[in-house]
């Protein structure tokens, strides 16, 4: 019922992002026509082209088939390709999936370990070390790592193929590059969280109870202190999304990041837009699955957004 | 309990009687507190069978002593001499391991405040079945069974519901329960009980003492019960330690204690203790009215979203008054009565639903904030936090010149008469250039009061101004505002859950309960021969009512 809400209250949302993704694409300078038909053509093949695109329709009819197109892949058809937009984006979906999950999963596993350790060593020189290369790894772009990652493993040590996305082997340096990020933004948070949880009384009583300290740092005070985290775990995954178009430029890697690159390059706008419009349908999943998780980890939410209608957003 | 055991406690102990012995116990502060040892040469013997209160104001170290014993220390404060003997056993000797299988099994503690106490994202169940659980013992199905049978033992309803519930839906006074259940599941020997009914409210204090008391007799547990309440005392304990700053000032029988202090401070603490005075306070008569209430109605709105239903909650309903000036009218009730929610609608910190407020003659309840500017400068409030309501990168002087200031007045003006008041609070002007941290909490309150003086105001609402200082420095703050009062002919809008505070400093007093005023009157009236059922209740659950008797309501010289 509540998820059933969710996704009714996400539909304006939705529309509001096809009208925007639509009209700013469309205001775009330059003429789909024109590219595709190339320098050499003539006037009278370039109005064919564009009629044939239904780009001599007036905006709001051609919004009207931007809409219907959601629904029917006839009409969704890439200006270049001439092929359904949701197969371009079938295709290569996958790739960024497994860097985007990948790199999260692994940054999330890093982030926990290194900053449990961190709360119960404070001072040591662990704590230090991860410090400093958390605070790297928060402040090093992505596609300056990337280059350097490949010019280490790929150039000088030959372990790991360069660029491409062949083999499992050619995802290993774009997942393990794209976890820093969460990898040091975890590595904090939990950190932090754990040491505020650390405070707390409930610990004393888990303590006065006889419960061994791993028990009481396991089942008391890290699962209270991850509450947080798993907000901030959503708006990373959506980052990372975003950041494919970076990283998949970087790697070579034939991913959703990379279609959109294309399609501007090339005026493709039914891909841009479509692609513009996944992206925000993702991006609410996304967050009702954070707002769900968060729900199960922590009882009070759970009132509070039964009562509200919303989660914690 | 096996027979070399019995031969190495005796001899170390001298009776057999002895469960807990703490010899000579010396922890140290960490450098640079305002003194060197947390606790300082204790030794206190713990009966079988026996509550053994432990008493003294915040500081004293009583709740070091007690977390000592559950070796529950923070890391910076080190026991650095003594003992602790348990069965044979010297607790500040024995390995981590040891301590943990005794914690819980044979020693249990149930903490201050109920509400931060319990894990808030596991069920009760679940906190209860973990005491088992961590000392193996059970099942899955007999631990179950076990909390079920002691969910219902410490009187929680709906048991089989109760375990699946989560602490956040439930009220202070049964989390508290949930406490007492966890603490109980193993059958332990001693009970640690560290304010136990502090942030309760005075009924729900009065079951769970009853609960603890009852419990104790049945099992025969030996109790520690450390708190700071002098009534609570005198309702439970059997045995009365006094610590003051890490020293054992005096210990003996509750009756001794209470009735014949031998040592200075005892006696300083057993006079300061807040009693129910049934004479009427010969305030201002006749005097002309400075806030009048109407009909004053709050209700809380939540939800009424999209989708989603509407919850109300009448906070304050039907509530009218009169203050008069250089009068003291109390408001009291349990949490959640309103008292509050009267408070901040009369400074108009919040709006409301309907009724009027009249101050200096005009209306001010549906008065828009720039309309009502004018008139804040006449009703000023004092907080209950003093540590929460200074702002501490501020210095006193700042905290207490920016509001004239910002009225209007040259900082010359105001700067004087920020000194003026501070003496009037009895602070040195010296106050002036210091920060809030640099002073106590009774300090802070001071200061608090000068600042709601420095508008030279017609009303001062004090919002529970006095429940989170020691006794002794309540009596001091009471008696402040009463010279405030008398000199500067302010009325007094004092807002308690103490109706013994209340019966000492109020000309009249209003008990509220769920919004409404259930009784109103003078204090004699109202304490001595309540009209109202739940007034009743509410005069009935106040501890130490023999010693109220016993003193005949005078404080001792």
């Amino acid at each position: 019922m509540y998820v059933l809400r969710r996704f009714v209250v996400a539909i304006p949302t939705l529309l509001a992002v096809s009208i925007l993704a639509f009209w700013f694409v469309d205001m775009i300078p330059g003429d789909p026509a024109a590219k595709l038909a190339g320098n050499m053509a003539t006037n009278e093949e370039v109005a064919a082209i564009r009629s044939h695109l239904g780009l001599d329709q007036s905006p709001i009819a051609r919004y009207g088939l931007f809409l219907k197109g959601v629904v029917d892949p006839e009409i969704a058809v890439s200006y270049r390709t001439s092929r359904p937009v949701v197969q371009e984006i079938g295709e290569r979906l996958p790739k960024t999936l497994i860097v985007a999950v990948g790199g999260l999963l692994l940054g999330i596993l890093f982030g926990v370990v290194t900053g449990v350790i961190c709360a119960l060593r404070q001072g040591g020189w662990f704590d230090a070390i991860v410090t400093i290369v958390t605070l790297a790894g928060i402040s090093m772009p992505i596609y300056w790592l990337g280059l350097l990652c490949i010019w280490l493993f790929a150039v000088e040590l030959r372990w790991l193929p360069a660029a491409g996305a062949a083999t499992p082997w050619h995802f290993v340096l774009p997942v393990i590059v794209v976890a820093t990020r969460p990898a040091a933004l975890f590595s904090r948070l939990v950190t932090a969280n754990l040491l505020e949880v650390m405070g707390k009384d409930y610990l004393d009583t888990a303590r006065s109870k006889g419960l061994s300290e791993t028990r009481v740092i396991v089942r008391h005070a890290l699962r209270n202190s991850l509450v947080a985290a798993v907000s901030v775990a959503g708006v990373q995954f959506g980052g990372m999304l975003g950041g494919s178009v970076v990283t998949e430029t970087v790697f070579g890697i034939p991913g959703l990041g990379r279609l959109l690159v294309e399609a501007v390059g090339s005026s493709d706008y039914p891909v841009i837009q479509y692609c513009v419009l996944m992206f925000a349908a993702v991006f609410i999943v996304i967050n009702l699955a954070t707002d769900l998780i968060g729900q199960w980890l922590d009882p009070r939410t759970r009132e509070k957004s039964a009562a509200t209608g919303y989660g914690r957003i | 309990m096996n027979a070399s055991a019995q031969i190495e406690r005796s001899d170390v102990i001298s009776t057999d009687d002895v469960i807990l012995a703490i010899e000579g116990l010396n922890v140290s502060l960490p450098a640079g507190m305002d003194r060197d040892h947390a606790v300082r040469d204790i030794s206190v013997e713990l009966r079988r069978g026996e509550i053994l209160c432990v008493i003294g104001e915040s500081g004293s170290g009583k709740s070091v002593m007690s977390n000592a014993v559950m070796g529950l220390l923070p890391p910076q404060l080190k026991p650095v001499a003594g003992r602790i003997v348990f069965d044979g056993r010297d607790l500040l000797t024995e390995p981590p391991e040891a301590l943990r299988d005794l914690r819980g099994r044979a020693i249990s503690m149930i903490f201050q405040d109920p509400l931060s106490a319990l894990n808030p994202l596991m069920t009760v169940g679940d906190q209860i079945a973990g005491v088992m659980r961590a000392h193996g013992v059970g099942t899955a199905q007999t631990r179950r069974a076990r909390a079920l049978e002691l969910v219902r033992e410490v009187g929680l309803p709906d048991p089989e519901l109760m375990l699946l519930q989560y602490p956040f839906r439930l009220s202070g006074g049964q989390r508290q329960r949930v406490m007492i259940a966890m603490a109980l599941a193993l059958e332990p020997q001693i009970l640690i009980a560290d304010e136990p009914t502090t942030a309760l409210d005075v009924t729900t204090q009065a079951q769970i003492l009853e609960l603890i008391r009852d419990i104790q007799r049945r099992k025969g547990m030996s109790v520690m019960f450390v708190t700071h309440d002098f009534g609570v005392v005198s309702e439970i304990a059997d045995r009365v330690l006094v610590m003051e700053k890490g020293h054992l000032v005096e210990a003996g029988t509750v009756q001794k204690v209470l009735t014949r202090p031998e040592h200075p401070y005892t006696q300083r603490l057993v006079a300061a203790v807040p009693r129910m005075r049934g004479d009427t306070r010969e305030g201002m008569q006749g005097t002309p009215v400075v806030l009048k209430v109407e009909n004053l109605r709050k209700v809380y709105r939540s939800g009424g979203g999209f989708l989603s239903k509407e919850r109300r909650v009448v906070a304050v309903d039907d509530v009218s008054f009169e203050l008069r000036k250089g009068r003291t009218l109390g408001v009291v009730g349990e949490s959640g009565s309103g008292k509050s929610s009267l408070g901040k609608l009369l400074m108009k910190l919040i709006d409301c639903d309907g009724g009027r407020i009249i101050l200096n003659g005009a209306d001010v309840a549906a008065m828009p904030e720039a309309a009502f500017r004018p008139y804040r400068k006449t009703i000023q409030m004092v907080f209950q936090d003093p540590f929460a309501s200074l702002n501490p990168r501020h210095t006193i002087g700042r905290i207490l010149t920016a509001g004239p200031v910002t009225y209007g007045e040259t900082p010359g003006v105001a700067r004087a008469a920020a000194r003026r008041y501070l003496d009037m609070v009895g602070l040195s002007a010296s106050a002036f250039d210091r920060y809030p941290h640099e002073f106590s909490g009774g300090q802070r309150q001071r200061i608090g009061i000068a600042r709601a003086l420095m508008f030279d105001p017609q009303v001062i609402v004090a919002d529970e101004a006095i429940s989170a200082l020691d006794v002794s420095i309540q009596a001091q703050i009471l008696k402040l505002f009463a010279d405030v009062q008398a000199e500067t002919k302010v009325g007094l809008v004092f807002i308690t859950h103490d109706l013994r505070v209340a019966s000492q400093i109020c000309d009249e007093v209003l008990v509220m309960h769920k919004g409404r005023v259930v009784e109103s009157g003078p204090p004699a009236q109202i304490f001595l021969s309540p009209g109202d059922d739940y007034t009743r209740r509410l005069v009935a659950a106040i501890p130490g009512a023999e010693i109220t008797l016993s003193h005949d309501g005078s404080p001792q010289p």
